[in-house]
């Protein structure tokens, strides 16, 4: 079966615990958010929880990037499309996009990268072959999808409007 | 000259039980929520703090953020953040923070955002006003005079 482009089987409610002084979710939750996706992909590609228990290996994140752009409020839904950008023995680029129930917006948008860890020796370490063959699968798949426009991004302050 | 400590370091926090996950470390997300109350800290040096939020209802928006994991936290660790004034304009401030773990001061992470100035009542951008622009600058100046995080300014990319 071909991997779901974009691979979109989690749905969000905003928690009271992740609201803060502004009455919106708070920038952190966002992350904790798009990693409840990353668990729903993670199963898909074989690395979930039965990779860790079975294999003796992890995922973990080396960077993130996120953009927020619209507010979340309390109990508002939100559903997330994610793409694997490329992998390689032992990297996994990954794409996360929030949608919003309410209005379709894109609330936020999230790229990571993670490495395969060696659970036991805390090293990383070269994706099993099967997995490495799901994840050229999955990039594959999204590679035939329009490009995101957002991922590469720095932080900069803009230069001042002569 | 200005007294604003280069870095600011005021926060300490201490890794959660809630905030551990099937690895066996601190959770990912749970690095921006240290990184947030660190925020807090030094925000309320420059009166932007939560009750400045009560009082005018005006508050800052985090609209991008950049983080570097580089070591593991494991549940009960304390960690010191370092803050850094990068830059100022008159509705946007560039902060760089950086978690140390303690005591060893081992770095685990940096945190790199852009944040925003907002009006609550109607969720727009809104300028600072003039004592807490004030304050802002005073703390960038001191920033920019002593050398600052040579991390800032990265994208994500698989580098070979």
């Amino acid at each position: 079966m071909r991997f779901p482009t974009p691979f979109a089987r989690y749905t969000a409610e905003v928690q009271p615990g992740w609201i803060d002084g502004n009455n919106h979710m708070n920038m952190g939750y966002y992350t904790v958010l798009f990693d409840l996706a990353t668990d729903e992909l993670w199963d898909e590609i074989g690395i979930g929880r039965t990779y860790k228990i079975e294999r003796g290996c992890g995922t973990f994140a080396a960077e993130g990037h996120i953009l927020y752009e619209r507010e979340m409020l309390l109990g508002e839904r939100g559903l997330v499309h994610s793409r694997v950008l490329g992998g390689d023995a032992k990297r996994l680029h990954v794409a996360h996009e929030l949608y919003r129930q309410k209005d379709g917006q894109r609330s936020a948008a999230q790229e990571l990268l993670f490495l395969n860890v060696n659970l036991a020796r805390r090293k990383v370490t070269p994706w099993p072959e099967d997995v490495m063959a799901k994840i050229h699968e999955a990039a594959a798949a999204h590679a035939t999808m329009p490009p995101l426009d957002w991922p590469g991004r720095r932080i900069a302050l803009p230069a001042p409007k002569p | 000259m200005s007294g604003f400590p280069t870095p600011y370091a005021r926060y300490e926090g201490v890794v959660q039980p809630e905030w551990i996950d099937l690895n066996g470390h601190m959770n990912l997300a749970y690095y921006l929520v240290m990184f947030d109350h660190a925020l807090d800290a030094i925000c309320a040096e420059f009166d932007l703090d939560w009750e400045y939020t009560r009082r005018t209802n005006l508050s800052t928006f985090v609209v991008e953020t950049h983080t570097m994991y580089q070591q593991e936290l494991l549940l009960g660790e304390r960690a010191l953040v370092h803050s850094w004034v990068l830059g100022v304009d008159h509705k946007r401030l560039h902060i760089a923070q950086e978690m140390y773990r303690l005591p060893d001061m081992t770095r685990s992470a940096c945190w790199e955002a852009m944040m925003l100035h907002v009006d609550l009542n109607t969720r727009k951008v809104s300028p600072w006003p003039a004592a807490q622009r004030a304050r802002l600058d005073d703390a960038a100046a001191a920033h920019a005079a002593v050398p600052q995080p040579d991390w800032v300014g990265r994208k994500v990319q698989m580098r070979r």
